[in-house]
């Protein structure tokens, strides 16, 4: 089986370092593609519709970005969805843990959970343990 | 008050005042109708008396037609039988004051006189009548014709009889069994008592005229006869009141007002009413005479309506009370109006505070609410912000203390300071938004718009490097605005920041300001014609912190939010119109309540 293959869309960089050293240190052949913010990362599943090995499992996206965030980018992908030769979970990671952004996300379908940073090395480990998660899913801070 | 009383008091008066008026208008007609109707009845009655007290001679007369004289009876010489017979009859008849028998020629042939003690006498004198009118009118006297002289003044021997004595006389010819005429027998109706009986008793004064307009019988005795007495000044009414006698000749009714007195006639035609009078066997009367009588009843103006005294005094009466009456109910009235109107008053004052209080209320509800988003902001970029670089902190740290050596250790420490350096800008950049949200008693005042937006756009001509911009101004809705002056340098200089970092550079860039009056409240409007915003996509997302809407244009993210804050603060709003690539309008609604 194929190694799991991330997209992390955060417009943090250090935590996209964070979470680079953390996925090696799980297993350095999970693959893992950094964007940051929501266009880029429609930007690319557009020119990929069809390339199933070069779209992702799940990506890890944050809510709040400039010029396309977290919410917009669930928007546009709704459109894209259908197009897409690969299942793709979408999980939000965020730093916000207030409650009306949670609700605000299980109103979502294509949602698969929310995860709020920090995101632990064990914490990813559940979730890669699990995967592919068949309910909505929360990390345990 | 005194006004509206007396308004009032009119409205309710007025309707009792025409009532009043009317029915005393009736009063008097109906009084005065019924005076005229009692009086014509009365002078009905005296013309009844008049025809009853006459017709008894014309039934004498009639008899003594028909007697069967001879001739001997007209010779003074073989005529004595006679006396007895006539004395008999004269004796039974008061009225009568002689009784004459005369012959073709006007001498008295018999007669008898009525004396003083009232017996009756057969005069032994006879006298020549032969100029007398009465005997000259009725010479050609047919058979069955009887005449009635005028009502005069008896004369003997041609001289006045004093005391004067009225006289009607009737006069029958005498014919013989052949029918060839005698003479003529007279009977002298002594008028005294008639005329007395005619004067008795009258409520207003009564007279009597002839067809000439001379007195016959009037309250003042001296006016009477006097066209017949020498040496006595001739009144008659016609000369009295010319005017008068004229309509009551002329006029049908039988009443009129002259100068306020009121007059009631009566026409009494001698040959009209005796005329009906059957004598013999259903034969009427034929009967020659002149006499045509005006029975005149007199009331003065003065004695018009004085038993009315009594209904007018009711009347005022009722006046009076009435007046006083809705004196006082219109007083009550206006009083009850008077304190509900102060009721009324007090009510709306009553209202106008709760008005003012509601007010209060609102405007500190809107306060707590506008709070209230602030303090959510607040709560929200606590968590999306602050949390974020506070994580990564930890996490780098929780990988400093597994770092296998220093090597690794040490290529974290950029990103840690990176982090740090991260959180100290947020701070500070919280701090400046907590201040705004802090500072209740910031200073207001009264800014002018112009030298303000002059003195900012300024500061940005160098920014330009050289190109050029329109900038269009129209002060025209308002100038002057009471405002933070901190706050509002800082939000035109942030939105005329963005105006020129977000121009379109395909175009020549514009800005324009225009102020306006909406709806009592001060508008400011900002418009440019720059790239402008999607903003089905972003919503008011444009006013938050640190969101970035451009990729290519460097932003903090901060100038939108401190625009937002600062303005909202002061009570005031924005709000953003756009469309892209036409360019962007920020409205600025500034609360009017001071």
């Amino acid at each position: 089986m194929n190694e799991l293959h991330f997209f992390l869309i955060d417009d943090d960089e250090i935590f996209q370092f964070i979470m680079k050293n953390t996925i090696q240190e799980i297993n350095p052949e999970i693959k893992i593609q950094f964007f940051t913010d929501g266009e880029k990362g429609i930007e690319c599943l557009k020119e990929n519709l069809d390339a199933a090995n070069k779209l992702p499992d799940i990506i890890l996206l944050d809510l709040n970005m400039p010029f396309m965030d977290g919410w917009e980018f669930l928007n546009e992908y709704k459109s894209l969805k259908s197009d897409l030769k690969k299942e793709i979970n979408i999980y939000l990671l965020t730093s916000s843990n207030s409650q009306q952004d949670v609700e605000r996300a299980k109103e979502i379908s294509t949602l698969s959970g929310y995860l709020v940073k920090p995101l632990s090395r064990d914490g990813l480990k559940d979730l890669i343990q699990e995967f592919p998660t068949a309910e909505w899913y929360e990390n345990e801070l | 008050m005194l006004k509206k009383l007396f308004l009032r008091f009119c409205k309710y008066y007025l309707p009792i005042l025409v009532l009043s008026i009317l029915a005393a208008v009736w009063i008097y007609s109906r009084n005065n109708d019924k005076l005229i109707t009692l009086q014509q009845k009365e002078l009905a009655n005296k013309k009844q008396l008049v025809t009853e007290l006459i017709k008894p001679m014309i039934a004498n007369l009639y008899y003594w037609e028909q007697y069967h004289f001879s001739k001997t009876d007209f010779n003074p010489e073989s005529n004595a039988h006679l006396e007895k017979e006539i004395g008999d009859f004269v004796i039974g008849m008061d009225s009568y004051s002689q009784f004459r028998l005369i012959d073709l020629e006007g001498q008295e042939v018999f007669r008898l006189n009525r004396e003083r003690d009232g017996k009756v006498v057969k005069s032994p004198t006879l006298q020549d009548k032969s100029d007398r009118n009465y005997y000259l009118e009725t010479r050609d006297l047919g058979k069955n014709q009887i005449y009635l002289s005028p009502l005069n003044l008896n004369l003997e021997n041609g001289v006045l009889e004093v005391p004067y004595q009225p006289m009607i006389r009737g006069v029958s010819p005498i014919l013989d069994g052949n029918g060839t005429k005698l003479g003529i027998v007279v009977i002298n109706f002594s008028a005294s008592k008639l005329l007395d009986m005619l004067k008795r008793e009258n409520q207003y004064p009564f007279m009597l005229l002839d067809r000439a307009g001379n007195y016959l019988a009037s309250n003042d005795s001296s006016k009477e006869f006097s066209h017949l007495i020498p040496d006595v000044e001739n009144t008659t009414f016609y000369e009295e009141h010319p005017a008068l006698w004229d309509s009551l000749n002329q006029e049908e009714s039988t009443f009129l007002y002259r100068d306020g007195d009121l007059w009631i006639k009566s026409e009494l035609d001698f040959k009209k009413e005796l005329s009906q009078i059957p004598i013999f066997q259903y034969q009427l009367a034929n009967i020659r005479t002149n006499n045509h009588w005006l029975l005149l009843n007199h009331i003065e103006s003065k004695l018009l309506n004085v038993d009315l005294k009594k209904e007018i005094y009711i009347l005022l009466l009722i006046n009076i009370l009435g007046i006083f009456t809705l004196l006082y109910l219109s007083l009550i009235e206006t009083k009850a109006e008077i304190y509900k109107k102060r009721y009324l008053e007090s009510l709306e004052e009553v209202n106008m505070e709760l008005k003012k209080k509601k007010n209060i209320l609102e405007n500190t509800h809107n306060k707590l609410a506008l709070r209230n988003t602030q303090l959510l902001e607040y709560n929200n970029i606590v968590a999306h912000n602050l949390r974020a670089p506070t994580t990564s902190v930890s996490a780098l740290v929780s990988m400093l203390v597994e770092a296998k050596d220093y090597e690794e250790a040490k290529s974290y420490f950029p990103k840690l300071q990176s982090v740090t350096q991260a959180i100290n800008t947020l701070v500070d950049d919280l701090l400046v938004y907590v201040r705004i949200l802090n500072d209740d008693k910031v200073k207001t005042e009264n800014i002018a718009l112009e030298p303000l937006v002059n003195a900012t756009l300024n500061l940005f001509m160098e920014t330009l490097d050289g190109e050029t911009m329109d900038i269009k101004t129209d002060y025209s809705g308002w100038q002057e605005v009471k405002f933070s002056r901190i706050y509002l340098q800082s939000v035109i200089q942030n939105l005329i920041s963005n105006a020129i970092k977000y121009r379109d550079m395909g175009k020549k860039p514009s800005i324009s300001i225009k102020t306006q009056i909406e709806n009592g409240q001060k508008v400011l409007f900002f418009t440019d014609n720059g790239v402008g915003i999607d903003l089905k996509r972003h919503g008011t997302d444009i006013f938050k912190l640190y969101k970035r809407l451009h990729r290519n244009l460097s932003g903090k993210g901060m100038g939108l939010f401190l625009v937002k804050t600062q303005l909202e603060s002061l009570g005031a709003s924005i709000a953003v119109s756009s469309e892209l690539g036409q360019g962007t309008t920020f409205k600025i609604t500034f609360d009017n309540y001071e």
